[in-house]
């Protein structure tokens, strides 16, 4: 092949600028840690990261919304635990009165004390979170029982997103936890005990002891379905935590590169472009020698 | 013959070979000149009537042009011109859905669908409410100013290919009216290969602009077809234009220098104009489809889904987007802006204002096959990033093989036209040997006639 001046410098100039533009991303890689800067560097990586990060951003927003509610779930089971231990204290109230050897006056002191007992009982179940009155269902914006104990509010379940696809009943049910509806409304129960009491009414305090002893159950058990709850949204929380780890390292995986890869890369390209600069240089000095000499 | 036939042959050598070493300066002056083909002296024994005389005639310069390899340059050239501003153009696209950062459309969506998770935990909490709706009109923002931005590039696109057409139709009248000067030139017997050589130079221009053929015709002028039509031909040149379609599609028009205008997009296959179509109706328009497909499947999705619950107002059937037909017209539905009441979180009006049954099911949206009844928005969004990156890596594939075929025919084009210094080094060595020859046998004529004329004069 007849090889003219033009070609020699045309294949040098393609060769360094061909170098160059490798050791361009060779060192862009190692100085950012990333083996991406466009989705053009691989595409289907890309098209992964663009999942992954999706899943990474879904995650996050269910791990906030479990937090939200995990605080309102909790002061509904602390709530409820003080509930019980009120109707703890109303039927020993009721043991006592039931006692022959107390005279109507000293009933009439532990019916004051009971009906302090339901005034407390109605300020735990008019409780409010973060997102509203904890027992009125979804009326949550207006308190569920007024101060004689009448509720209000409806046994609807107020439930959160809490996972891809999950979700979850974060309220606990007022209606059946106090009132009628879960058997014994806990106010009445108290009423009765309060009008036995200071109207010494005696034969009305013993069955009073077993019914209150009902009602404790009831709310009891409405704390333990809380706790449950709480637990629930501890377990959720638990396996997004996981997720995350194990999303953030496909993602990096995906979209970073192992720093000793893009050093070993990075002197590679450079000694040759050093090389080829050198190769440059010895044939532009025969090209500039005199050959007309 | 006698003496004075010496003086004449000399004088013919001396002529014929500072015409050579003429042409052996030109080469080495125009080593370096874009377009140049390299000339060699014609020699050849002047021929006087039926005697054998044994002078030399200069006939005149040879260009070691070869058409063959001239037609693969430029179609080489316009390959390479093609694929290069398509790969330039869609790095503009590619730079939108850089998601690699965390910023774009793609955390848009995850941050809607992330926003109806929060209201699920808080459905009368205000904030939340407006959460949401800032967030509808982020993702329909984004929507539309990226549609937007593609649809402007889209334009800029069609401007300059109506730029490279009229470069390309001042480079098809300058190439006509060198027909027109080469042959004027060699009507009267003079040398046009400087002509020659700059006519190449702007076939060349132009077939980065536009794919080019070019033959010569019955009367050796060049003839030049541009997209499948005759552009130049004679002293005549055509002219090229861009104009749309009733669909928006780019369409390239040749005005021919002998008869009527005809579309030859069809025909179009590669330079700059090439790479624009090429971009401007197929990658934008692919891209644009999906985005569309996203706005209007999200859009009426989430539309569906709210539309069934029941905002703290107690009203319900509100859509959260309007112009959900495509990603350019998306919007926060002019009904829902500055409301947050209206938010539907609850699935019943008896659950109104806690219930967040709604909301649920609109978070849920997220991991249903709501795009095209197949994926989710997110794997939609994934797809579209990768469709892109692909199309953007296969230009830059296509640019990368493409040039380096150019760089190869054009080797081969310089091996066969360009100048090679070593070999003018030696061309200018033997006609300067040959001169000096022929200047010997000026001075033995002469001293042979001195000779003679001292011999009979005295």
């Amino acid at each position: 092949m007849r090889v003219s001046d033009g070609m020699r410098l045309e294949s040098m100039t393609q060769q360094l600028a061909q170098l160059s533009q490798r050791e361009l991303t060779a060192s862009r890689q190692a100085s950012t840690g990333m083996r991406l800067s466009a989705p053009s560097d691989d595409p289907v990586a890309a098209a992964q990261a663009a999942r992954v990060q999706a899943s990474l951003d879904a995650t996050d927003g269910y791990r906030t919304t479990i937090r939200d509610v995990r605080g309102d779930v909790d002061l509904a089971e602390t709530t409820l635990a003080s509930a019980g231990d009120i109707l703890t204290r109303a039927g020993e109230l009721a043991m006592q009165g039931a006692n022959g050897s107390l005279n109507a006056s000293d009933r009439a002191a532990l019916g004051q004390e009971v009906a302090q007992l339901k005034d407390q009982m109605v300020t735990l179940a008019n409780a409010k979170g973060s997102t509203g009155y904890l027992f009125g269902g979804t009326a949550s914006t207006t308190p569920p029982f007024d101060a004689a104990g009448t509720f209000a509010g409806n046994p609807n379940d107020r439930v959160a997103a809490v996972g891809a696809n999950v979700s979850m009943t974060v309220s606990v049910n007022g209606a059946t936890a106090f009132t009628a509806a879960g058997g014994r409304d806990v106010f009445t129960e108290l009423s009765n005990l309060q009008t036995a009491l200071s109207t010494n009414n005696v034969a009305a305090l013993s069955p009073s002891v077993a019914t209150l002893d009902g009602a404790r159950r009831q709310v009891l058990a409405a704390r333990l379905d809380a706790g449950t709850k709480l637990a629930r949204l501890d377990t959720a929380d638990a396996a997004h935590q996981a997720g995350q780890t194990t999303l953030a390292t496909q993602r990096s995986g995906l979209l970073q590169i192992d720093p000793a890869a893009a050093y070993t890369q990075l002197q590679a390209t450079q000694a040759a472009v050093e090389q080829s600069i050198a190769v440059a240089r010895s044939t532009l000095a025969t090209l500039s020698q005199n050959r007309f000499g | 013959m006698g003496l004075n036939g010496l003086l004449g042959l000399a004088r013919d050598a001396l002529a014929a070979n500072s015409f050579a070493l003429d042409v052996t300066g030109q080469n080495v002056a125009n080593v370096n000149t874009p377009g140049y083909v390299r000339r060699s002296a014609i020699l050849q024994t002047r021929i006087a009537g039926n005697v054998t005389y044994g002078g030399v005639d200069a006939l005149g310069v040879q260009r070691s042009v070869d058409q063959f390899v001239d037609a693969r340059v430029y179609d080489a050239t316009g390959n390479a011109a093609s694929a290069q501003t398509r790969d330039g153009q869609l790095a503009g696209v590619e730079g939108l859905f850089n998601d690699t950062n965390g910023t774009g459309l793609g955390s848009s969506i995850s941050a809607l669908f992330g926003s109806f998770s929060a209201l699920s935990a808080s459905p009368t909490d205000d904030a939340a409410r407006a959460n949401v709706l800032s967030r509808a009109e982020d993702f329909a923002s984004r929507l539309r100013d990226t549609s937007a931005t593609i649809q402007t590039q889209r334009q800029d696109e069609l401007t300059q290919a109506g730029d490279v057409t009229k470069s390309a139709n001042d480079l098809a009248s300058q190439i006509a009216k060198l027909n027109e000067q080469i042959k004027a030139a060699e009507n009267v017997g003079g040398d046009a290969s400087d002509l020659h050589d700059k006519q190449g130079s702007l076939v060349g221009q132009l077939s980065q602009l536009v794919d080019v053929h070019t033959f010569t015709d019955a009367h050796g002028q060049l003839v030049v077809r541009a997209a499948g039509a005759t552009l130049v031909e004679g002293n005549a040149a055509g002219s090229l234009s861009v104009t749309t379609d009733a669909a928006g599609a780019m369409r390239l028009m040749m005005n021919r220098p002998q008869g009527s205008a005809i579309d030859v997009t069809a025909h179009l296959t590669g330079g700059q104009l090439a790479g624009l179509k090429e971009v401007r109706d197929n990658d934008a328009t692919a891209v644009l489809a999906r985005l569309d497909q996203l706005a209007k499947d999200v859009g009426n999705a989430v539309n569906a889904q709210h539309m069934s619950g029941f905002g703290t107002d107690g009203s319900t059937g509100n859509a959260v987007f309007s112009g959900t037909g495509s990603a350019a017209t998306i919007a926060l539905d002019a009904g829902m802006v500055g409301h947050p009441e209206k938010v539907a979180a609850s699935s019943s009006a008896a659950d109104v204002p806690g219930g967040s049954g709604n909301a649920v099911a609109l978070a849920a949206l997220s991991t249903k096959p709501i795009v095209g009844g197949s994926i989710t928005a997110a794997d939609a969004y994934g797809g579209l990033v990768g469709d892109i990156g692909q199309r953007k890596a296969q230009a830059a594939q296509d640019s990368d093989l493409r040039g380096s075929m150019k760089a190869q025919v054009e080797a081969m084009r310089s091996s066969q036209e360009g100048v090679s210094v070593d070999e003018e080094m030696i061309n200018l060595t033997k006609y300067q040997r040959a001169y000096e020859a022929a200047s010997k046998l000026v001075s033995t004529a002469d001293q042979l006639l001195q000779q003679l004329m001292n011999e009979v004069g005295r």
